[in-house]
């Protein structure tokens, strides 16, 4: 393969992940280009972006998802490749396709393997055929709701049920018994043909506690591939992850080894590019069997690039320009400890309700070990127009205890206004001990009552400064309330007025 | 005055003593007195120093019975209890803001996906009047009381914004 020499970059993308393409690009002194709808005019990409193309309405549909008119604007902005993020465009086969037609690069796999990576089931009989253990499960993808129910007999209830072009666990449903199979069939398939305009199901055996644990890897045109260790990404709702670290704390050398070996022949064997994850469930006598390949730079891909110092967004750049990677698995050391916490705008008091609007101000955690990788500022606007999550929150440590205790100091230093977020819940998460022990599964929240603590945890912070609350009521009825009437809607302070404020209030003897 | 702070079920009594400085006053809760060190007031937040410790508190919504305040970012309910409130409030008994009781309101942003009720229904509290999507997530919108659902304000595909009148129930 020629070298190409890539010297402007499109991101199809929004949020903190746009900002990361934007920050990689700087680095390697590449021009960025962002793209935003209406309603992220004055969004941070935009900002800080070398230039910035509107391509249409708040709908995804309309921007972000809109393949030609984001391919018409990299061909206007003279770009040498796009990058998709994650989410949106960025395991569509067709916009590979679409790009590479219009002479731009797509950073990332080649469209085959999208194809490919984007059926499940091609996936398992791929593995299965190398050697690589899967999950007992339909043989092929099953269109109507009878067919499911004869496999859901053959290898027994409880089943998942999962749209074979779904991802990032959406479409993935649970049934008990045949009924609820029939009800979950109906919902899931309206579901998958809304968001990917196909039906297509599987059945797959439900294992009960298990974990979920990936392997980062990366695999370049010269054939040279290497695997970035594992990422612990058990702590999930709604098969929607949450917190992610690396190492897991079930993953000894031995097992990390013949995993990675395995993440490897399956690059080798449909000759992946670029970057992608491949995802493993674990069960309670660490076997590992295969679920599927991410063929895209995953949400968490920061607590790996924590572990191993490799900046994995300029390593898809290099690979996507032609070169080899510039490191051999026996160079990678696994150093110290990560954890990810997803800060998402939900409200986990209240069944997760998502939040959005107007952040007044906002202050992120920062100091030794953290890293912050998000798209707020003070002022900003988290849109209900796209997905929760506004900031990626890292710790790394030498090891677990030190990155623990980074995440706890750096939740409390997380200041947002005005937006529901999951903070306390991951303050629930780092101080239960469930957690500190490496106990997890994918059904840790429920298992736990995790949510049940989270209710403690706002009371702690209440019962904490239950002095300053009360001392902030007092103050609003006896100096803000007042100054309303006199003042309306001023917000600057004048001297003269607070004084005659505090003496009014006492002559009134409130 | 006595402020019950509703997350904790914990009332504390609280009032300003005396003023010491152009920016502060001594106030006590309870039986304890505090400094109470001001760094600068608006009309909707407040930035102090309370016995050396720093605080932000912004008010989110007050009315004459309680407010909801932010204070460092954690989310409070404060009632307050003035002997004279509490017996207006009884004497006016169940029609203040019996008006504003009969409108469903959203407390989030979203699009109608779809519209459940039926107008001139009999809905119980709980029943899902319209399902809105926001944040890729589908979130129902429930009746806030039992009633018949006179007027629905929105129809599929529309955008409502927090606090729009989704519909009337009465």
């Amino acid at each position: 393969m020629e070298m190409t020499k890539i010297r402007k970059i499109l991101t199809a993308n929004r949020g903190e992940i746009a900002i990361r393409v934007i920050r990689a690009c700087r680095e390697m002194g590449i021009k960025s280009v962002s793209v935003y709808s209406d309603e992220d005019a004055q969004a941070m990409h935009v900002r800080l972006a070398d230039e910035a193309y509107h391509i249409g309405p708040p709908s995804p549909k309309e921007s972000y998802l809109n393949m030609e008119k984001i391919v018409d604007t990299a061909k206007k902005a003279g770009v040498d490749a796009i990058h998709p993020g994650y989410g949106f465009l960025s395991e569509n086969a067709d916009f590979v396709d679409l790009c590479e037609k219009a002479g731009i690069i797509f950073i990332g796999p080649k469209s085959e393997t999208l194809r490919f990576s984007g059926d499940k089931m091609a996936i398992k009989t791929t593995a299965r055929k190398i050697g690589i253990p899967v999950v007992p499960a339909s043989d092929g993808i099953l269109d109507d709701v009878e067919k499911a129910v004869d496999v859901a007999e053959k290898i027994g209830y409880p089943i998942l049920l999962k749209s074979a072009f779904g991802g990032g666990g959406r479409g993935i449903r649970l049934a008990n018994n045949e009924k609820t199979l029939r009800q979950e069939f109906e919902m899931s398939t309206m579901e998958a043909k809304a968001a990917y305009g196909r039906a297509a199901m599987f059945v797959e055996k439900y294992l009960p506690r298990i974990r979920h644990i990936e392997f980062q890897l990366m695999r370049d045109s010269h054939g040279n591939a290497v695997y970035l260790f594992e990422r612990e990404c058990s702590i999930q709702r709604r098969y929607q992850k949450l917190v992610e670290m690396a190492p897991s704390p079930v993953v000894d050398e031995k097992t990390r080894t013949t995993v990675g070996n395995y993440v490897l022949k399956l690059a080798d064997e449909i000759d992946y590019l670029n970057a992608g994850t491949v995802e493993w469930i674990c069960d309670d006598k660490k076997n590992f069997y295969l679920i599927e390949i991410n063929s895209r730079l995953q949400v968490e891909h920061p607590v790996t690039e924590l572990i191993t110092g490799i900046d994995l967004l300029k390593l898809q750049i290099q690979v996507v320009s032609g070169e080899a990677i510039p490191f051999k698995q026996s160079d990678l050391k696994l150093n110290g400890c990560a954890i990810e916490c997803r800060i998402n705008a939900e409200d986990p008091l209240n069944d997760f309700t998502p939040s959005s609007g107007l952040v007044p101000s906002c202050i992120m955690p920062n100091g030794p070990g953290i890293r912050v990788d998000t798209y707020l500022y003070p002022g900003c606007n988290v849109s209900g127009y796209y997905d929760s999550l506004m900031a990626k929150l890292l710790a790394w440590g030498r090891d677990f205890e030190e990155a623990r205790a980074r995440m706890k100091r750096a939740l409390n230093e997380f200041y947002i206004e005005g937006i529901q977020t999951t903070i306390p819940l991951h303050k629930a998460i780092m101080d239960d001990p469930a957690f500190i022990a490496g106990d997890l599964s994918t059904d840790y929240l429920d298992r736990f009552k995790i949510l049940d603590r989270v209710q403690e945890v706002v009371k702690e912070s209440a019962r904490e400064r239950a002095n300053a609350i009360v001392a902030a009521a007092l103050l609003h009825n006896t100096l803000i309330r007042r100054g309303n009437n006199a003042e309306q809607n001023t917000n600057k302070r004048s001297r003269w007025k607070e004084e005659g404020r505090f003496a009014r209030g006492f002559s009134y003897g409130v | 005055m006595e402020f019950k702070i509703e997350d904790l079920a914990l009332t504390l009594d609280a009032e300003i003593v005396r003023k010491v400085g152009p920016d502060e006053i001594i106030i006590k809760i309870g039986d304890k007195e505090h400094i109470l060190h001001i760094l600068c007031s608006s009309t909707n937040e407040v930035e102090f120093m309370l016995d050396n410790s720093y605080h932000h508190a912004k008010y989110m919504h007050v009315n004459s019975a309680d407010m909801k305040l932010e204070v460092d970012g954690n989310p409070v309910t404060v009632s307050q209890f003035m002997e004279l409130r509490a017996i207006a409030k009884k004497s006016s008994g169940e029609d203040s803001g019996s008006s504003a009781q009969r409108y469903l309101t959203s407390s989030i942003p979203g699009r109608v996906v779809s519209v459940v009720a039926k107008p001139e229904s009999e809905v119980k509290k709980g029943d899902v009047i319209v399902v809105l999507e926001s944040m890729k997530m589908q979130v129902a919108i429930k009746a806030h009381k039992d009633g018949k659902l006179k007027e629905l304000k929105v129809k599929e595909g529309s955008s409502i914004a927090r606090n729009d009148v989704v519909a009337l129930i009465e």
